[in-house]
Order: structure tokens, then C-alpha cells, then sequence
């Protein structure tokens, strides 16, 4: 890691608690995690470890009970619903594990969408939909709806969705979760050419294989960082 | 600002085009949820379309009845129209021809007064042709023509020497002449009627049918000869005023004069009876008021029902597609265009019912109106009106549902199954 790359997600001691009633459960309990530009983060955890409730503070989704959230040089962690909608417009690209496109939609339709809350011009969206398409190797398959496609397309077009804004994240919640192994395996190549070209990842899985992708495993148990290291490679 | 308005025009067309694509995937869910709508809105339109259609038959007629400032003094008072209960005609003396010099005599506001006198139910026949006994027989002053708008466009009309010799002489009424002429020139030529030998010196324009009762079966002859023939019947004074605005104080000047003419005492009801054209236009728009609240009655009960349908669907629709809100959400989609977004849909949906609604009831106007030979001019005030309606329909049952979209938790939203 050279020193001079920017950290574009810094939290501090965050903590989240879930307020049911008659209990209150704590998810996180003093969470400090850092991470830079054009990192690739696997975040793993058993259920219960906090990871999905850190993922989704991550994306912007939710608001931590307190504890500070800087997204690329902004505070984001008491921000309106309205502001967290843009943030999450501009800066973050979700992927998940059920793909969840919109079935009746189009492919290019389906990744146009973060461009209509953008604000962009129909001509526009177009353009950079299709170039998105065309980046995740679907550029003949802009027209089909996704019961027309196989699941490992789907969640290319997922991807393309996620990368259309440019975001400065890419936030995938067990990406290759519903897919065979070798399908998951060309979705990670992708994973990597998108990390190459500079892109950040954040990675959430429970699958050590998936994981290894990653150059940055953070772990999460009971609502704490249990470790947090650099994965090191064969060269 | 600017990118702002930009933005959010893009996203009512985004909203507007996956509101059509909703409906599409739901056909038979749509449709019947438009039922009520289309009921309601047909509703309105048609009943507005056929009683703007009879109105507008009525203005035209009403102002052709009678000739241009002019106004009727009549023995009973003019009746037509809807009735409730059995009719009661208290008698009243007849209406005699000298109390038009009266009239003339007291009233300065009125330039001319004409005197007719009618027989019903006549046949006129000519050689082996003759017409059905439903043409009438005006006995008329000179005025006669002026005073009742009606023109000949064949001869001439009657003149004070035909009435002082109580020539027997006629003008056609346009049936009379088609059936008995058939095109062929009729002047100098004679017809019977009711015995009598009568000369035809004019033939009157073609005024054509209202509610499908030909207005062309008034034949004139002399007031003299008239009564001569049928005697001295209670005749109809055809009073014409100078200009429109002397035409409501020929109005008070003829009643005045009347009370004199009859002896009546203050206090006392006329015993005479008033027609003008536009009395008529407001006799309908009274008896057909409370159609109107009918028509309006159905079409509000509909767009309720058709509202309440239209919450239900779209609370189904909220939650067959939380997680499509979820998805919205993560990608950027704010809780205002959510609730935009789903506000558009129900509003689309209740105005594709308005606008089948508005055609359906069209056609029926135009079907109605072709049976009854009428014009059928849908108000576009109504057609607004409907718009309106639909649109308030679609927005305020629409709207709980897209509250509640709208405030939906992006997480649990993207986590439902």
C-alpha cells in the first residue's frame, strides 16, 4: 500500500443499536475500520457477527446510534434520508446476492435506473448504460429481461448497474452466493479487472474461497473487528 | 434549480412509462379496477353530452320560434315539460283579436303586435294527393311571417288587402308543398282544405325537425278568412318589442296593459298567459337540474368504489413490490420519488379509466343522439371535469399506498421475500 492513497471510508468507533422494545440489542460495538482508494475488502463474519449491519451502515442504507462515518471527505453519518438517497446515488454501487433487478425492465433499462435518480438525460443514460453493458461483456444482451438470462448474467448486469454511476464504491453482499461455482468464479474475474481498473471493492461473504480475492480480510465477531489483515498471495 | 426541474420532469416520464408497463403486466387487474371509473366518468359524460345535445336543439329551435324581440300573449300558460300529479286548467276568457290595437294603443316600447289563430290536426289535399291530417292552419295578421321567423322562399307572403277581403288564399308550409308539389311550381294553383278551395300565393322555408317532429306543417291564411271558416277562437298575440333592450319592458307594458284590457283588480292573477322563447330554454334547465345531480350522484358513488379499488390494487402492488422499492432506494431513489412514483401510477390508472370513460360515454351520447336526431357536442367543460375527478381520484386514494412505499425501510425493504 504506497502511502499516498486517500482513505475513502473512515469510521470510528461506530455503534449500532437495534432498539426492539423490551430488549436492545447491540450489532456493533465500537467499530474503527479504515479504507482506502482502490482497496479490495473482504468483510467475513458468522451471522450474528455484525457484518450485515456494518454493510449496510457502509452503504449509507442506515444510520449508525453513534460513532463517525466519513465517505470520500464527507461526514455521513447523521445525514437526511434525502442526502443519504444521493450519497448512495453517487458513491456507492450495490450488488447482491439475489441480483434483484427489476423483472419487468430491460437490461439496459435495469442499469439506467441510478441514472434516472441521477438526473440524466434519456440520451445520456443510454450511453453510459450501454457502455457499462459492454464493460461486463453483455453488449448483446441489452434488450433480454432478466428471466431471459442465466443467473451469472444477471449479476453481470447487477454489476453494471452498480458501475454506471461511477461510484466510488462497490459494495457486494455475497455476490456469488446463488451461482454455481464456476459461474461465481468468472463473476470474482470481473470482481478483479474492476478492482485493476481502480475501482474499490467491498466484499461481504462467509466463503473463505470468495474471500480470497481480496487483498484485505476484515473479520467480525459479536459486534467487533477480530482481525483485520493483508491476504497475502502466491506470486 | 435548473438541473432540478430537469431532473424531475425525467423522472415524471420514468414514473409515467413503468406506470403503462405496470398496467400492461396486469391487464385483467387493471380493467377491473377501471370498471368503477369508467362507469362513473361514462356516466357524467353521457347524460352531459345528450342534455347539452337536447339544450342546444332547444336554443336553436327557440330562437327560430319566434321571430327577433318578439314574445306571445296566449290564453293558458305554456305548460310543456315534466309533470308531477294530475293537470289542473283553472278556464280563462279568450284572448280576442281587437285587444292587439290595445296593446299597440298602450305599450310604447312594442313595435308591432300580430294576431293568429290556430286550427290543428288539418288536411290538405290537391287533385288525388293529399297529406296526413297533422299540418295546423294559422289564421295571421300581416305580422304572421315576421313574428314566427318564418320566410317564403317561393311567392309572396299575405298582405293587409288579402286580409281586408278575406281572399282565400294560402301559403305552404314546406311539408304541404313537398308532399302535394313535389318540386313542381305551385302558384296560382289551388288545395283543399277542410272543404274549402283555397289559392296558393307563397310557399314558407324549411325549417326541418325537433325530436324528430317535422316543423314544416304550418300553412297561413288570412286571419279573416280564418274565422270566417272556424270561427272566432281564442287567438295568440305575437307582440314584437323595438330592440333588445326595450324587449323586457314591452314585456311589463304588454302584462299592464292586458290587466287593463281584462278589468283585473291588484291583487288578482293574471288570467292570461305569457310565452317567451327563452321561457322554455329555462323550463328545461330547471326539470333537467336534477338529472344533472343524478348523473353527478352515480358518477361520484362510482369514483368512490372505483378509488377505494384503486388503494386496494395499489396496496398490492406496494407490497408484491417492496423489494423493488428496496432496490430504488439503494440506487439512489428518494422517499418523495418513491411516493411520486407510485402516486403517478395510481393517478395513470384512474385517468386511463377517464379517458375509456369518456369515449364510452360518447359513444352512447352519440348513439342516444343518433336515435333522437340530435347534435351531440360533448361539453368540454365535462370532459376537464372528468380529468379532474380522475386525476383527484388517483392522488387521493393513491396516496396512503404511496406513503407507504415511500416510508418503507430500505433494508427490511430489500431483505422481504
Amino acid at each position: 500500500m504506497s502511502s499516498e492513497r486517500r482513505a475513502i471510508i473512515d469510521i470510528q468507533e461506530m455503534r449500532k443499536v437495534y432498539d426492539l422494545g423490551a430488549v436492545k440489542v447491540e450489532a456493533l460495538c465500537g467499530v474503527s475500520v479504515t479504507i482506502l482508494e482502490n482497496d479490495y475488502v473482504a468483510i467475513m463474519g458468522p451471522s450474528g457477527s455484525g457484518k450485515s449491519t456494518l454493510m449496510n451502515l457502509i452503504g449509507c442504507l442506515d444510520t449508525p446510534t453513534t460513532g463517525e462515518y466519513i465517505l470520500a471527505g464527507e461526514r455521513v453519518a447523521h445525514l437526511s434520508d434525502r442526502q443519504l438517497a444521493e450519497i448512495r446515488n453517487r458513491r456507492i454501487g450495490f450488488v447482491f446476492q439475489t441480483f434483484n433487478l427489476l423483472p419487468r425492465a430491460s437490461a439496459l433499462q435495469n442499469v439506467e435506473l441510478p441514472l434516472v435518480y441521477a438526473g440524466e438525460s434519456p440520451s445520456e443514460r443510454r450511453r453510459r448504460a450501454k457502455e457499462a453493458l459492454e464493460a461486463v461483456g453483455l453488449g448483446d444482451r441489452m434488450k433480454h429481461k432478466p428471466n431471459e438470462m442465466s443467473g451469472g448474467q444477471r449479476q453481470r448486469v447487477a454489476i453494471a448497474r452498480a458501475l454506471v454511476t461511477n461510484p466510488s464504491i462497490i459494495l457486494a453482499d455475497e455476490p456469488t452466493g446463488n451461482l454455481d461455482s464456476k459461474t461465481g468464479e468468472e463473476i470474482m474475474q470481473l470482481f478483479e479487472k474492476i478492482y485493476a481498473q481502480g475501482n474499490t471493492i467491498i466484499l461481504v461473504t462467509h466463503e473463505e474461497d470468495i474471500a480470497r480475492h481480496a487483498r484485505r480480510v476484515v473479520r467480525l465477531r459479536d459486534g467487533l473487528i477480530e482481525s483485520d489483515h493483508i491476504v497475502t498471495r502466491a506470486a | 434549480m435548473g438541473r432540478k426541474l430537469v431532473r424531475s420532469i425525467y423522472s415524471f416520464f420514468e414514473s409515467f412509462r413503468m406506470a403503462l408497463e405496470a398496467m400492461r403486466a396486469h391487464k385483467m387487474r387493471a380493467f377491473l379496477t377501471l370498471v368503477g371509473v369508467v362507469i362513473g366518468v361514462a356516466t357524467i359524460i353521457s347524460m352531459m353530452t345528450v342534455l347539452g345535445g337536447i339544450k342546444y336543439k332547444i336554443d336553436d329551435a327557440m330562437l327560430n320560434s319566434l321571430g327577433a324581440n318578439v314574445f306571445q300573449v296566449q290564453r293558458y300558460d305554456n305548460d310543456a315539460g315534466i309533470h308531477f300529479g294530475p293537470r289542473r286548467r283553472k278556464w280563462r276568457p279568450k284572448i280576442e283579436a281587437y285587444f292587439a290595437d290595445e296593446l299597440r294603443e298602450r305599450c310604447p316600447s312594442v313595435r308591432t303586435v300580430g294576431v293568429e289563430s290556430w286550427s290543428f290536426g288539418r288536411r290538405l289535399s290537391r287533385g288525388g294527393l293529399e297529406t296526413n291530417a297533422d299540418h295546423s292552419i294559422a289564421g295571421g295578421s300581416v305580422e304572421f311571417g315576421t313574428n314566427n321567423s318564418r320566410y317564403t322562399v317561393l311567392g309572396r307572403p299575405i298582405t293587409p288587402q288579402d286580409i281586408s277581403s278575406a281572399r282565400r288564399v294560402i301559403v305552404l308550409g314546406f311539408d304541404a308543398y313537398k308532399t302535394l308539389y313535389a318540386g313542381a311550381d305551385p302558384i296560382g294553383t289551388f288545395v283543399r282544405v277542410d272543404g274549402q278551395k283555397f289559392e296558393v300565393i307563397g310557399v314558407f322555408e324549411e325549417r326541418g325537425e325537433m325530436f324528430g317532429e317535422s316543423q314544416d306543417r304550418e300553412n297561413w291564411i288570412p286571419l279573416s278568412t280564418f274565422e270566417r271558416i272556424y270561427g272566432e277562437k281564442s287567438v295568440n298575440l305575437t307582440v314584437q318589442a323595438w330592440d333588445p333592450k326595450a324587449y323586457r319592458k314591452a314585456q311589463y307594458e304588454v302584462v299592464e296593459a292586458m290587466r287593463v284590457v281584462r278589468g283585473l283588480r291588484p291583487g288578482e292573477e293574471n288570467d292570461f298567459g305569457m310565452w317567451t322563447p327563452d321561457m322554455m330554454q329555462r323550463q328545461f334547465t330547471e326539470q333537467t337540474a336534477f338529472i344533472g345531480i343524478a348523473a353527478f350522484g352515480i358518477c361520484g358513488i362510482s369514483l368512490l368504489v372505483a378509488g377505494i379499488g384503486i388503494m386496494n390494487i395499489m396496496l398490492v402492488s406496494v407490497t408484491e413490490r417492496t423489494r423493488e422499492i428496496g432496490v430504488r432506494k439503494a440506487l439512489g431513489g428518494t422517499r418523495s420519488s418513491i411516493l411520486r412514483q407510485f402516486l403517478i401510477e395510481a393517478t395513470t390508472l384512474s385517468l386511463v379509466g377517464g379517458a375509456i370513460g369518456i369515449s364510452l360515454g360518447y359513444g352512447i351520447a352519440i348513439f342516444i343522439n343518433q336515435n333522437l336526431n340530435f347534435p351531440a357536442p360533448v361539453p368540454v367543460w365535462a370532459v376537464f371535469l372528468a380529468a379532474i375527478f380522475c386525476t383527484a381520484v388517483g392522488v387521493g386514494f393513491g396516496m396512503w399506498p404511496a406513503v407507504k412505499a415511500a416510508r418503507l425501510d430500505p433494508i427490511e425493504a430489500l431483505r422481504y421475500e
